[in-house]
């Protein structure tokens, strides 16, 4: 169920009509269930295979007290599972042959896997490290687990966050109903007119980059860096709007990532969640063992966490790639912070405006690692990227469609990340109501006029 | 000066030389937020100095929940105790 | 509370004015360019509505070429052809099957005034699940969601929230294979297999073999496709009588003449490749078909034997047809309609050709003597028409020596002209007279009522066509109407073409 179908805003309608009408001591089930039948919509099997790993997770929460032999046992043996489980369904997906048809894993790829796997290894961790008490309540735990709004691309939330919201739900609240609608309705607009309007023109030129002019290709780049953005960012507002239509808060996924002037900067605004676990439960141990071997120590666990964010994408090469390049990048930016500081105190904003401008770049060159599979045809798509034909203009090979897409792109960041500050419902509880209502109201034309039409599944549910 | 403050003053001590800040001036409230030297490269580097110097061994668990200059001197006192 | 009340109504009202006024811009400004991408066949269907008279929908029969045709002309366009005084609008678009049609005949509105006829192709291929679930599946339903006869804007946002079924390549193997595994085979003999799934499964183990007795894997495979595409009963359960049904109820609705053309099959490639079971079916449900319909009155033509193997353009049974096959099925449509506005149609039997001899209007060019019962009283076109009666019964007649080189040719003599009578006219005839090299004369006389219904006090056209054999020795051909009762009958832009039969058809 796409979040941007109309079977999914009925679903999601239905659901928090009976959720705020029914008593509070069965509204925890109620949304236990609608998670449940939410994943078995798409194939029944997968909600098998969570309810397993839920309870699976669940007991071995229970059993794993630090100091305490056996629970040593648990934790490993447990997080064992997971990781073997999660591996496994990813190396299928490479086996199923279907590295460029996402349509065709549907059946092997069990929704939300990889989001909820790395929720309960980052829950069994916690209790490893007692910092989180045991859940006791099945109930609560499974919903925590498979709670709808976030089970199909995250964000991969802490236990220590959602737990407590568990236990004392929230109470109706219309002021928080409307912001919450907001929240979707961004979403909308970022997914179905944005990333939309971008997808086809993006799997366009990369079905044959080679035969692309350069400026075409270089523009597709950047511009596939805000499809990404879009489409992913634009899930996670209807997951975030969804789940405070019930009340409960989810930890966004991103803080305005094209402002970051590093690369570390952007980690930190970029599918927060996922770096975040990495950074808690894969470097900072990892790190801290290295460290008796000096910076070089250092070095490697940041290799390998980013390895991990890569591989988390999909077991291939590709995506290593995707993850070595950043981490190297990253290594490169904590070596130079001195000279780095001592430029930005000389140039100022030109500075600052030189590290956005490199970061975006950046970026925007590593999520061709979304298209191509090897060194040589990411080489080769670079190389193309530089034959700026003098007799080859961009405008020569556009419609006035896609010139109304490069607008909707051009002006998405500006607005996004400068005017909204990365929040439309803030924005709009922060200005007088006709400024509001107009915005709603463009957003709402826009939708319904400007959608781009080509199926397009949410990105980062493939993963 | 009270333990406490001896210890506080060597953490003071060991970041100035780890940072290669000789002007830095830590409180108990201070975190990695304030001191933007103080990064995830050098934070793992520091625990390691800070484990060397008062000959104390941090366990994972207990590393994460740090969260201020004050929680880590809380630390180092209680396994300087222990031991 | 009434105020809330009054705020709420206001509020709606704005909402649905902005949704009017929303979907009045969208229809205007950008509908167009939708439709061209996602649903072309209906904007093509604007297009031609206030001017067509015949309606053909078709699929890739009509417009598939061969690479050896001398002609690219669609079959639609053949039939434009045989009737160029009418507007025949072909619309097609490959893989097209009946529900498709359905969607484009409700969307026949009030400026298709002028239409007749709708003839729609039944391609006996779209039945089969094979066909359901192609390629194109999820491109139609797409395009299914604009061309519902809805508000523009909200086929628009339903086709931007999905509102469609899709099917991943998966899904759709895995539906196909449910269909072919369910449908169930009946024969009034003993048959091996059970469903066609297993017939399928059957013949692909080897049931062809080369010379050297190695597997024939074409062969095989082209008898696999004609089973998934043939191998099935075509019943009132099935999707695609749904909307067959529902075509020809609109028709009977706005009474529009229906045709359903069954597309000829390749039966001799059939009968090689599978045998007579498989042509048992095919048989089965082209009689179920044309039994269903013209049980209720929708004129069924049944075409599906009418091409021979050659005129098929590949080696799988399907239904792509060389210019001779096109052109064969065309005749016959445009058969079909001539029978029912005789005076409307020419019989050209080889329509690139121009008629060897063309009189144009009465009156014009060199054919044309006794000018003498023209009448400014009436005319239907210019000023003046024949007027005959007792005092001038013949009308200007068209004379013409045939050439030498027509003479010892097949001949079709046409001749179609305007009438107008205040009475029944029993005594009037076309006549067509010929004379021949040895001195003889031969008259042979058409009246007004073989051409059907008569109405009077208004022009009304008429068509009349005449063989004349070949080795007849015919040297001069003469055309005129004759009427000497006492009231008068007009006649108007008589137009005599001579045109050359070609053999065989």
């Amino acid at each position: 169920m796409n979040f941007d179908s109309i079977p999914y805003l009925l679903f999601l309608g239905v659901s928090v009509v009976v959720y705020w009408l029914i008593p509070e001591k069965w509204r925890k089930q109620f949304l236990m269930l609608c998670s449940v039948l939410f994943v078995a919509y798409h194939h029944w099997w997968f909600s098998l295979l969570l309810i397993a790993v839920s309870l699976l997770t669940f007991e071995a929460g229970m059993r794993i007290s630090p100091g305490q032999r056996a629970s040593r046992w648990w934790y490993v043996g447990s997080v064992a599972i997971l990781i073997l489980l999660l591996a496994g369904f990813k190396w299928s997906v490479q086996w199923a042959g279907a590295d460029t048809d996402f349509d065709q894993i549907s059946w092997v790829l069990p929704l939300g896997i990889s989001y909820y796997t790395f929720q309960a290894v980052s829950y069994l961790t916690e209790r490893s490290w007692n910092t989180l008490p045991a859940e006791q309540s099945r109930t609560r735990f499974l919903l925590y687990m498979s709670f709808f709004p976030k089970i199909t691309a995250g964000p991969i939330e802490r236990a220590g966050d959602f737990l407590p919201q568990t236990q004392t739900l929230q109470a109706f609240n219309i002021q928080n109903i409307y912001s919450a609608s907001l929240q979707i309705l961004w979403g909308l607009f970022k997914k179905m007119v944005i990333a939309d309007r971008l997808a086809p023109w993006i799997e366009h030129v990369f079905t044959a980059p080679g035969e692309v002019p350069g400026s075409l290709l270089t523009l597709s780049i950047l511009l596939q860096a805000i499809q990404v953005y879009a489409n992913f960012s634009g899930y996670t507002d209807i997951a975030l709007g969804s789940a405070r239509l019930f009340g409960f808060e989810l930890t966004d996924n991103f803080n305005r990532p094209f402002l970051a002037q590093n690369i570390s900067d952007f980690w930190r605004r970029w599918h927060i969640t996922l770096s975040k676990w990495v950074l808690d439960y894969i470097y900072t141990p990892l790190s801290f063992r290295a460290a008796r071997f000096g910076k070089t120590g250092i070095y490697l666990s940041l290799f390998l966490s980013f390895i991990v964010i890569g591989i988390w994408h999909g077991i291939e090469m590709r995506y290593l790639y995707f993850g070595l390049m950043h981490g190297t990048l990253l290594v490169l930016e904590m070596n130079t912070r001195k000279w780095r500081m001592w430029l930005e105190t000389s140039l100022g904003r030109a500075w600052s405006v030189a590290g956005l401008v490199f970061t975006f770049l950046f970026f925007s060159m590593t999520t061709l690692w979304f298209f191509t599979f090897s060194l040589e045809e990411f080489g080769n798509v670079l190389m193309q990227c530089m034959r700026w034909d003098q007799n080859t203009s961009i405008s020569g090979s556009l419609s006035n469609e896609d010139y109304l897409t490069l607008f909707f792109a051009g002006t998405f960041i500006p607005i996004d990340h400068g005017l909204f500050k990365g929040s439309f419902h803030r924005w709009v509880q922060s200005s007088n109501r006709l400024t509001a209502g107009i915005a709603i109201i463009c957003l709402l034309i826009c939708i319904l006029l400007f959608s781009g039409v080509e199926d397009i599944p949410f990105i980062y549910e493939r993963f | 000066m009270s333990d406490r403050e001896e210890i506080l003053q060597q953490i003071n001590v060991i970041f100035r030389k780890g940072l290669n800040k000789p002007e830095l001036e830590m409180n108990e409230a201070t975190s990695a937020d304030h001191v933007p030297e103080w990064d995830s490269l050098n934070h793992a580097l520091l625990m390691v100095r800070v484990q060397g110097h008062f000959q104390v061994k941090f366990s994972i668990a207990e590393l994460v929940q740090l969260k201020t200059i004050g929680d880590l001197c809380d630390l180092v006192e209680a396994k300087m105790k222990r031991s | 509370m009434q105020r809330r009340i009054i705020k709420s109504t206001l509020y709606a009202l704005a909402i649905a004015c902005g949704l009017i006024a929303l979907n009045f811009i969208y229809t205007r400004y950008l509908w167009p360019s939708d439709l061209e991408k996602y649903a072309p066949t209906l904007l093509e269907l604007h297009a031609e509505m206030e001017d067509m008279t015949v309606l053909y929908l078709g699929d890739c029969s009509d417009q598939t070429i061969s690479g050896n045709d001398s002609s690219d002309l669609a079959i639609s366009d053949l039939i434009q052809q045989q009737f160029p005084k009418w507007e025949v609008a072909g619309i097609s678009h490959n893989g097209y099957h009946a529900g498709m049609y359905r969607l484009l005949v409700e969307n026949l509105d009030e400026r298709a005034r002028g239409l007749q006829t709708l003839v729609v192709t039944l391609n006996l291929r779209t039945f089969s699940p094979y066909s359901i679930w192609n390629d194109y599946q999820n491109a139609f339903n797409q395009s299914q969601v604009l061309m519902n006869p809805r508000p523009p804007l909200l086929n628009r946002a339903l086709l931007n929230m999905g509102w469609y079924d899709r099917s991943t390549k998966a899904e759709s193997q895995e539906r196909l294979q449910e269909a072919l595994e369910s449908e169930e085979l009946h024969f009034p003999y003993p048959f091996e297999y059970a469903t066609t799934a297993a017939w399928n499964e059957g013949v692909s183990k080897g049931s062809y073999r080369t010379a050297d007795g190695q597997w024939d894997q074409q062969r095989i495979e082209a008898a696999c496709y004609s089973i998934k595409d043939f191998g099935l009963h075509v019943t009132d359960q099935h999707a695609l009588i749904a909307e067959l049904d529902q075509i020809a109820a609109i028709a009977q609705q706005r009474g529009i003449r229906l045709v359903f053309a069954l597309m000829p099959e390749n039966m001799e490639l059939i009968d090689a490749l599978v045998g007579p079971d498989l042509v048992f079916l095919v048989d089965s449900n082209r009689n179920y078909l044309t039994h269903r319909y013209r049980e209720m009155g929708v004129t069924v033509l049944d075409q599906l034997e009418l091409l021979t193997s050659d005129e098929f353009i590949e080696d799988n049974p399907n239904e792509h047809y060389t210019i001779e096959g096109r052109r064969k099925i065309a005749h016959r449509i445009a058969r079909d309609l001539a029978t029912e506005y005789p005076w409307e149609s020419s019989f050209d039997v080889t329509p690139e050709q121009k008629p060897a001899v063309s009189s144009g209007f009465s009156g014009e060019g060199p054919f044309w003597t006794n000018l003498n019962a023209l009448s400014e009283e009436r005319a239907h076109s210019g000023k003046r028409s024949a007027k005959l009666n007792k005092v001038n019964p013949f009308s200007p007649t068209f004379t013409s020596e045939l050439p030498a080189n027509l003479a010892d040719q097949p001949l079709q003599v046409e001749a179609q002209f305007f009438s107008y009578a205040e009475q029944s006219h029993e005594s009037f005839k076309l006549v067509i007279e010929l004379e021949y090299a040895d001195g003889n004369t031969s008259w042979h006389g058409f009246p007004l009522e073989q051409q059907g219904e008569i109405m009077l006090n208004t022009w009304q056209r008429q068509y009349i066509s005449f063989p004349v054999n070949a080795e007849t020795g015919v040297s001069v051909i003469k055309v005129y109407a004759f009427n000497d009762a006492p009231t008068s009958l007009f006649v108007d832009d008589l137009e005599v073409d001579i045109k050359v039969v070609s053999t065989g058809l």
